[in-house]
């Protein structure tokens, strides 16, 4: 992000351009942010064949004084823990940035710069002086080595992008969209989302508000919240039924926990219990989940209140919203 | 050795319950590809333990700790699931002994700051704060063969110095920190604090990976 209104001299932002010519790799797709992902079918680097413009008139505005200026490649990745410059020896002329894999983690941030070469031999009004000060910026370039988390309905189950085709458990179903994983009773089910799902990366991936792309997201994304949290909640309370029974007349919660086979379904029981009991006060929701599953089972809670419960918490419903307020962007509805 | 990234981040409580039974199986983790010699580094940070004073052990690991791994790739290096099944798996003791007040078999739950020794999130102050990984990437900012590990150990030995320049960006930029460690080595933590502060609020306007050691000096000392 720029933030020339903040600088405390003059800048020329709109002195610099960073154009991307062409992308090597069929694993990097551009979507409608600007940037590129290059974690659904990843290859061992990205090569971007790039291409800086120069306005050196508008440039003049904010070195009038006709000071030396060095034009780079600002790459910044905090998840790399990497931030450096590469030089552009020649602004207007196509030239390859690669990016190794291994050099990466996360995001990696480009924009083309210009700054000062060196410190100013005297100080003028308004005008940047210090070496390095940074003149003019073009706007970002986005490169994602690795996906980001947490932007589906799931809420806190993880979710990873597999390749079905290849992946022992969901070769039989490489066409479809998703699969839930368990992993063993220690870990919380996983989201697999599948990259050969043609288009699909671009659209779930999308950051924006709005939009066909905004509302599809949200729409895939309440689909596949409410089965994943559906299979999950299912799972939980059936370990919960079951370590009641075990627990006996025991009506302590903390005593029935300790029965409980996976320690993520009894964090699950207790996170959700305030949604799975609305009429209970507060503290007492597990309690009264535990009272319920004691008396009637879970068959009830399973078909009547886990629907409610997975409703509240993703707020599923504001897909349909969104996508009908965003009709005309969607085409017609008979 | 094979390295290893944990394959997903244990709750607090699951970590206790590992801590508490040290001769449990590890938590479960994801082959990396890469190996290391890594079992005389162990060995010796049982051996930092025993036999030097505590406020000495970050820095005497660390210079242990650096030449090992600092050929791997920075994409295992920066995985913060990688120091996750440092701090739990190989280095648990000694992570158990630097970080933790009490025999993990005696306290019911571990401290958020506890957890964060053995965890952290891939932020600048999740790595500042966990034990292993704040090690290397000191050691790794602020060595060089001139001065060896010098500056890494004085850093290291100050806790707060150390967060005034790897909790910021600055930290990332090898000659922003060296210049940092140097120039404020003998200032009072005050001094240090006003100086970092200025010298970020510098860098919102000047281009940090442009200057050198020698440059980000005379910043702090203008």
């Amino acid at each position: 992000m720029r933030s020339g209104a903040f600088f405390p001299y003059r800048t020329a932002h709109g002195a610099v351009m960073l154009m991307v010519e062409s992308v090597d790799g069929a694993s990097v797709v551009r979507n409608e942010q600007g940037s590129f992902d290059a974690w659904s079918r990843p290859t061992d680097a990205v090569r971007l064949r790039l291409n800086v413009h120069l306005d050196t008139a508008e440039l003049g505005r904010a070195a009038p004084d006709g000071a030396n200026t060095i034009v780079s490649l600002r790459l910044d990745s905090p998840d790399s823990r990497c931030r450096l410059l590469q030089r552009v020896a020649a602004p207007g002329a196509s030239f390859d940035l690669e990016l190794r894999r291994s050099d990466w983690l996360g995001t990696v941030t480009i924009s083309a710069i210009v700054t000062r070469a060196a410190a100013a031999a005297e100080t003028l009004p308004g005008i940047a002086s210090d070496k390095g000060s940074l003149l003019a910026e073009s706007a970002q370039l986005v490169v994602r080595f690795d996906p980001p988390y947490d932007r589906s309905g799931g809420a806190t189950l993880p979710v990873r992008w597999v390749d079905f085709s290849e992946h022992p458990r969901h070769r039989a179903v490489a066409g479809h969209l998703f699969a839930l994983v368990e992993d063993g009773d220690e870990h919380l089910p996983e989201i697999h989302l599948n990259t050969r799902f043609e288009g699909a990366s671009p659209v779930l991936e999308s950051l924006g508000n709005w939009g066909a792309k905004a509302r599809i997201r949200d729409a895939v994304f309440a689909q596949i919240g409410h089965q994943a949290w559906t299979s999950v909640l299912g799972w939980a309370l059936d370990d919960l039924a079951r370590a009641v029974c075990v627990a006996g007349d025991s009506e302590l919660w903390a005593d029935i926990r300790a029965e409980m086979e996976r320690d993520w379904s009894a964090d699950i029981i207790e996170d959700w219990a305030p949604l799975l009991t609305p009429s209970s006060d507060g503290g007492e929701a597990v309690v009264d989940l535990v009272d319920e599953v004691r008396l009637n089972g879970i068959r009830r809670i399973l078909i009547e209140d886990v629907p409610d419960a997975v409703q509240s918490r993703l707020e599923t419903y504001k897909a349909l919203t969104g996508m009908l307020s965003d009709i005309g962007l969607l085409g017609e509805v008979e | 050795m094979r390295l290893q990234t944990l394959a997903s981040t244990p709750s607090s409580r699951r970590l206790l319950d590992h801590l508490r039974n040290p001769g449990a199986a590890l938590l479960p983790a994801d082959p990396t590809g890469h190996d290391a010699d890594l079992q005389p580094v162990i060995d010796r940070s049982i051996g930092i333990v025993t036999s030097l004073h505590p406020g000495e052990w970050d820095a005497a690991l660390a210079v242990e700790l650096h030449p090992v791994l600092e050929p791997f790739p920075r994409r295992l290096l920066a995985n913060l699931a990688f120091w996750h099944w440092m701090t739990t798996g190989p280095f648990r003791q000694f992570v158990v002994a630097r970080w933790l007040a009490t025999d993990p078999a005696m306290v019911g739950e571990l401290a958020p700051a506890e957890v964060g020794r053995f965890l952290g999130s891939g932020s600048l102050n999740g790595a500042s704060r966990n034990a292993l990984a704040r090690l290397f990437w000191g050691a790794d900012a602020l060595h060089d063969t001139e001065r060896g590990y010098d500056l890494a150990m004085v850093v290291l030995g100050n806790q707060d110095f150390y967060q005034q320049i790897f909790e910021r960006k600055l930290g990332l930029h090898p000659p922003a920190a060296k210049a940092m460690a140097e120039g404020l080595r003998d200032s009072s933590e005050r001094e240090r604090r006003d100086a970092a502060v200025r010298l970020n609020f510098l860098f919102s306007t000047i281009v940090a990976e442009q200057l050198d050691e020698a440059d980000v000096l005379a910043l702090l000392r203008s």
